[in-house]
């Protein structure tokens, strides 16, 4: 505004679109003396124009410069102008700091190529100058060293200045009739056809469905055959007319080899439907003479799950929806909306295209790729994405079915780690024990393969290679604390008791306070946790065992099992060896408090242990709140109420074994 | 040792023993066991961490197993502790997303300022649609429609201003400020108006004469909250625009509005509200117009490329074409001008997202555009970030730099705009492009802004691709100066012109510059996630003096553009950032503060959106953000100034906008 300051007037201006800008370029498109803008958008349009319709007086002057070439780069880039402007009536500059009023007859521009962000705007060099009149002086110092001035320059023009012919040659704007209207922009409503052609042709994993005609089928590219599978919903008007479509040019599809497997979406998730459900009368009315059945929700889930990997985004499921396979069963196609006949069999024609002419065939556009296609299958995504959905199994088969054509890859080794992993949750320990040997065999130095097999190797108790596997790992990133606890636990079953529970406190050492959020430590972590608190409290740090174990509990309530459980072995073992009710009390105490002295079971705990250290008034009455809480449970209602009796008896109960 | 080690190794027991847990005292077979604890782990919720977390059916399976499996219960290494501990690990990834998500969602964080302030943006919003008059208020209908949410001792003054200060005026332009509105405290003889129908007559006298108005907008954003005792403070921008019969007009100002709970603690009503900082614009032109006039489809005609391609959101591609082919979601594209095919009348090169042709558009000499790209061979489908059309030979036409996943490819023009490739400069994930002759030998020389490494490189160094930390990475990609040694010969020389100094950071963009007026250019990059970097040119030799001369500003940098803006004779900086209401509404608290004395200064920086660097004339610069106004552009992007009004002095545009969805959010 003059005073260095400024105030926002894009309402005001007529550029506050709600686009998602990104570049701008500013460049005086109508040759009438001002800067009009463009930009380039996310969103529609993408690239807009916007005019400078302002009116008023103010005058400009624009130069274009051409350097030498030989000193100086023909474009002139990087190019300082000085322009001196002789009129009084130039604004002066309010010296911001100061507040004074300053003369500022100077105005300097560089010439630059490439400014604001991804953006490049004119060659031209725009100066406006208010009410200024009068030219005084120009001057071009030029960006090999030499400076040239020029007079004479007459306002509300162009000159063109080229280095070393000492003149700026005025240039006479081309006679034309500008066609410009402005208008406001409605994005196209998107057509209801959307085809998408893979370059990238990724394998399903297999589905199940049920065939109206054969019962539960798994389903494959039938018999080698392009198969286009359809999911389409008995009330939608569009998937019928599909359907039809599909019926009445029969022979047509059946001559280009083509199989269709018709799949209603109907009432997924609902309830189920006695008798014939409308989809399936559909078929029967309309004597569709291809494969019919219906999907389950599972099958639309990990159909969307994994035709979204090739997407940047994660699609939605419409009907109907088709997905062509090609003979392998591999996803060649997908169509949103309906499938024209004739589209389909030209699509069924391509399927042997590969490469980059596939990749063309890609491309919604004619246009040059640089780079050659190289195929980028997301098998490692897909198979990780079915994992973290829950489709555990379908993700180890898919990896196990593919996983030759992703060696090489830089995944590979941390896949075969995850896939592992997904093994050993299953209960195939011995799998997950090779698949995490062959990935520290690609990548001897990778951290979590170790680990990994250590805890598998622990799993089936080779307590002494998963001991060494561990210490490899924590050779690999000795800060990372969840191998230190794996390592205890490890040490733990091989009676290597001491050493176990430095690795256990090795590893609690190595958390930050407050630092983590990683569920994997914190298992480990707490794990730890009651291992030490056990340990401390029977070397009688009493305090402290009983706040580790609290933290474990806390955590999860396999602890809180696990400390009943302990009470309950040292108050009531039958060997006095084993028994120590002192400790089973605390354990006791610790399990009932955090209960909140509500469950039966901790309580019954309690009791025992009470009574086993003599404390059989206590015993009486929390073995009595313990038969009310129960209530309903008759088999341990009775239980306790056997307890009871020998705790109004003053005698302690002994559990015996075999 | 012994003893100790028989009560660890005969943990397994213990097992036996949980049929005191099960509800079944005394010896249970392991079959009966897995399968009560099941119906254990399912049912005992109480103090269950674990089995009520799942967000899915699924994962609530999951954790059953889990728990069943771990029933030994976490002692000795018995084979099925194992299993216990490890199935988490591989259901990680579910429970990380939950936790995330948790994070996110600032209730949960403690944060509950953030749900008051949504609170507050509602009530502001629906204030708003009134003086838009969306409802078709009037005074007595305003105040019915604002009674249920205010206190019953609300009071305000005015809502304008009843002085004005001009404070800028054009032939078409007039820029007001309010005088008399802004007071530092509440002042009760001034507010004079009370309840409902006071804040109705308020309101409308604001609304003014709307009867003639047309397109108007009011939008709010809250970016300052304070809870003092019961009452809540909040300030938030006001930003309103309608068409007049004589132009356009538009009014900013900050709210400051007073809070307090309603009696039964559900809602926040409004106790009391004070216009600050109010400016007013308006344009004249003796029609309602805007001084920029949307022009784009009658620019592009018939051209297929605008109906085919551009016509379409990034959202509408993502769904339609593989993204394995190459792209991304963020939409980076940007744009080159320039006269391709020597009439002088300047052409428009669009950069396009993978699978889409970068379009090379003529303009006619009516001023609309023909589409070449294919004819000129600059239909690049492989992603394009930037481009630049300059003479790379000198041979007298504009030759083509284009950033694109397949390198920086550099392509010849035959002066009629049919271009040849010639070369291909190995480059990173290059953002902006810009050229200068930076070591004097009369040819353009590029340099190429690099954003992020590669996954393969992350892959191979065992690193995060993610920036670390935050707000200073050092984990970015290498921008690369490349010299043009002639015949289409380009070296990279980046180390040994000295660039390699600070040269790993997230570029997005970068301008050339003789700030210090010796004669020679100097390079300002600036980086996402941090420092900027400044390499003064001292003979051909960069050093980075960010710091020295002032001009780090460690944010969140788009973009940059350069002028003289108060004519003083040095070339000032002007640096986008993002500014963000709710970093505004966070870092600004109290309670932000107290919890780390350093870095609070820092956080408020990041959020605090662009920043104006005036040239000190002797090589430094000074922040002057503040008093120019110039902070609260949004999400931006790019930003240049240009002298709309060819009045002599620069103006500032910004481009704005992340990822604008249905919903409303911060971006």
């Amino acid at each position: 505004m003059g005073d260095g300051r400024f105030a926002n007037i894009s309402a005001t201006s007529g550029i506050d679109f709600p686009d998602d800008g990104r570049g701008m370029a500013a460049v005086d498109w109508d040759l009438d003396g001002d800067l009009d803008i463009w930009v380039t958008n996310r969103n529609a349009p993408r690239a807009r124009f916007l005019r400078n319709d302002l009116e008023d007086e103010n005058h400009f002057v624009a130069l274009r410069l051409e350097g030498n070439g030989s000193s100086t780069n023909r474009d002139a880039i990087g190019a300082r102008v000085e322009l001196e402007v002789l009129d009084s009536e130039f604004p002066v500059r309010q010296n911001p700091e100061t507040g004074v009023d300053e003369p500022a007859t100077v105005v300097i521009k560089t010439l630059r190529a490439g400014e604001g962000f991804l953006s490049q705007s004119t060659k031209w060099l725009n100066f406006g100058l208010g009410r200024a009149t009068r030219i005084k002086r120009l001057t071009v110092h030029w960006p090999g060293g030499t400076s040239e001035s020029f007079t004479g320059l007459s306002v509300d023009g162009w000159y063109r200045i080229v280095q070393q012919t000492g003149r700026a040659e005025k240039w006479s704007v081309p006679d034309r009739t500008i066609r410009l209207q402005p208008s406001k922009f409605v994005p196209p409503v998107p057509s209801s056809q959307l085809k998408t052609v893979f370059a990238n042709r990724i394998p399903l994993p297999t589905f199940h469905y049920e065939s109206f005609d054969e019962g539960p089928k798994e389903l494959a590219a039938e018999a080698g055959k392009p198969t286009l599978l359809t999911l389409w919903l008995s009330s939608c008007k569009t998937c019928e007319a599909e359907l039809q479509e599909f019926a009445k040019y029969e022979n047509g599809l059946r001559q280009s080899g083509i199989e269709i497997v018709a799949l209603a979406v109907d009432g997924l998730g609902g309830e189920e439907q006695v008798g014939p459900s409308p989809a399936e009368e559909k078929i029967r009315t309309l004597k569709f003479p291809f494969i019919s059945g219906k999907a389950s929700p599972e099958l639309v889930d990990k159909l969307m799950l994994v035709v979204s990997q090739l997407f940047a985004m994660d699609l939605s499921p419409v009907v109907p929806m088709s997905f062509l396979l090609d003979q392998q069963g591999y996803l060649a196609a997908l169509y949103q909306g309906p499938v024209e006949v004739s589209e389909l069999q030209e699509d069924v024609g391509r399927l042997a295209l590969s490469g980059n002419s596939l990749r063309d065939l890609a491309t919604p556009f004619h246009g040059a790729w640089m780079l050659n296609h190289q195929a980028r299958i997301p098998l490692v995504q897909i198979s990780l994405v079915m994992q973290e959905a829950g489709y555990r199994e379908d993700s180890v088969a898919y990896f196990e079915k593919h996983v030759d054509s992703q060696k090489g890859e830089p995944e590979y080794p941390s896949l075969l780690v995850k896939i592992g992993a997904s093994l050993q949750q299953m209960g195939k320990y011995s799998a997950a024990e090779n698949r995490f040997r062959e990935a520290i065999d690609v990548d001897p130095q990778l951290f979590d393969g170790h680990l990994k097999l250590g805890i598998t190797l622990g799993m089936q108790e080779k307590l002494e290679e998963s001991a060494t596997a561990l210490r490899r790992a924590i050779e690999l990133s000795p800060e990372e604390p969840r191998a230190y606890c794996y390592l205890g636990t490890a040490l733990q079953g091989l009676g290597k008791q001491q050493e176990a529970l430095q690795s256990f406190q090795k590893g609690l050492d190595l958390v930050r306070p407050g630092g983590d959020v990683d569920q994997n430590v914190a298992t480990a972590i707490n794990r730890a946790k009651y291992v030490l608190g056990l340990a401390r409290l029977q070397e009688g740090e009493v305090k402290l065992g009983l706040e580790l174990l609290r933290a474990a509990a806390q955590w999860n309530d396999q602890y809180l099992f696990a400390i009943n459980n302990r009470a309950w072995y040292l108050a009531s073992h039958s060997d006095r060896e084993q028994r120590n009710p002192e400790l089973g009390v605390l354990l006791a105490k610790l399990a009932a408090e955090l209960t909140d002295f509500k469950h039966s079971a901790v309580l019954d705990t309690l009791s025992v242990a009470e009574a086993a250290v003599g404390d059989f008034e206590n015993a009486v009455s929390t073995a009595t709140r313990a038969m009310e809480l129960a209530k309903g449970k008759q088999d341990t209602a009775d239980a306790i109420q056997g307890r009871l009796e020998l705790f109004k008896q003053s005698r302690p109960y002994v559990q015996q074994l075999q | 040792m012994c003893r100790q080690r028989h009560v660890m190794c005969d943990i397994d027991r213990l097992v036996y023993f949980r049929g005191s847990f099960c509800d079944r005292p005394g010896l249970v077979s392991s079959n009966q066991l897995l399968l009560l604890a099941i119906l254990f782990a399912v049912s005992f919720t109480g103090c269950s961490r674990e089995s009520t977390e799942g967000p899915t059916s699924v994962s609530r399976r999951q954790s059953a197993t889990t728990a069943t499996t771990s029933q030994p219960a976490g002692d000795a290494g018995s084979a099925t502790t194992f299993a216990g501990l490890s199935s988490y690990d591989s259901s990680f990834s579910q429970r990380q997303k939950a936790e995330h998500n948790k994070l996110l969602d600032p209730q949960e964080d403690g944060w509950d300022t953030e749900a008051l302030a949504n609170d507050a943006q509602t009530r502001l919003k629906k204030i708003g649609k009134i003086i838009a008059g969306q409802n078709g208020s009037t005074g007595v209908d305003i105040a019915s429609q604002v009674a249920h949410f205010l206190h019953s001792d609300f009071r305000c003054g005015r809502l304008c201003p009843a002085e004005y200060r001009t404070v800028y005026q054009d032939q078409g332009i007039t820029v007001r400020h309010g005088v008399a509105v802004e007071k530092t405290v509440p002042d009760a003889e001034q507010d004079v108006f009370q309840g409902s129908e006071g804040f109705g007559t308020a309101l409308e006298e604001l609304q003014g004469d709307l009867q003639e108005a047309s397109d108007i907008r009011v939008d709010f954003k809250v970016f300052r909250i304070e809870a003092e005792g019961e009452e809540i403070q909040t300030e938030a921008i006001c930003d309103a625009s309608r068409m007049t019969p004589q132009g356009s007009e538009q009014q900013n100002s900050i709210w400051h509005c007073r809070w307090k709970p309603s009696d039964d603690g559900e809602s926040l009503l409004l106790y009391g509200l004070q216009v600050k900082q109010y400016e007013a614009a308006t344009y004249v032109a003796g029609a309602p117009r805007k001084m920029f006039a949307d022009c784009t489809e009658s620019v592009f005609g018939d051209a297929e490329c605008f109906h085919r391609q551009l016509s379409y959101d990034f959202e509408y591609w993502l769904s339609r074409v593989e993204g394995t082919l190459g792209g991304g979601r963020l939409g980076r594209h940007g744009l080159a001008v320039g006269d391709v095919n020597g009439d002088h009348l300047d052409d428009l090169y669009l950069c396009q997202p993978a699978a889409q042709p970068n379009l090379l558009l003529i303009q006619n000499p009516d001023g609309t555009l023909r589409d070449i790209s294919r004819l000129a061979g600059v239909d690049i489908l492989d992603r394009t970030t930037s481009g630049l059309i300059v003479d790379l030979d000198n041979d007298g036409d504009q030759d083509l730099a284009s950033a694109t996943d397949a390198g920086i490819l550099i392509m010849s023009n035959d002066a009629q705009g049919r271009f040849t490739r010639r070369t291909t400069l190995v480059s990173g994930d290059c953002t902006s492009l810009v050229a200068v002759d930076f070591d004097r030998d009369g040819d353009l020389d590029l340099f190429g802004c690099m954003y992020a490494r590669s996954k393969k490189y992350h892959y191979e160094n065992r690193t995060l691709p993610l920036p670390v930390p935050y707000h200073d990475a050092n984990n970015g990609s290498r921008n690369i100066l490349y010299r043009n040694d002639g015949s289409w010969h380009f070296t990279d020389v980046t180390t040994e012109a000295g660039l390699d100094q600070n040269n790993s950071k997230f570029s997005f963009a970068a301008v050339w510059e003789d700030f210090d007026n010796d004669g020679d250019d100097d390079l300002y990059v600036v980086n996402d996630f941090g420092r900027n970097n400044f390499y003064r040119n001292d003979s051909g030799q960069f050093s980075d003096v960010a710091a020295q001369v002032g001009v780090e500003d460690m944010s969140t940098g788009m973009a940059v553009t350069v002028a003289d803006y108060d004519r003083d004779g040095w070339m000032d900086l002007y640096v986008s950032n993002m500014w963000s209401s709710a970093g505004n509404r966070v870092t600004y608290q109290d309670r932000f503060r107290s919890d780390d004395g350093q870095g609070i200064s820092q956080y408020q920086y990041l959020s605090r959106g662009n920043t104006l660097f005036r040239s000190a004339g002797d090589g430094t610069f000074r922040d002057a953000s503040i008093f120019a106004n110039v902070t609260r552009a949004r999400w931006a992007w790019a930003t240049l100034f240009v002298d709309v009004n060819n009045d002599g002095w620069e103006d500032l545009l910004v481009a704005n906008g992340h990822v604008t969805g249905k919903r409303q959010t911060d971006l």
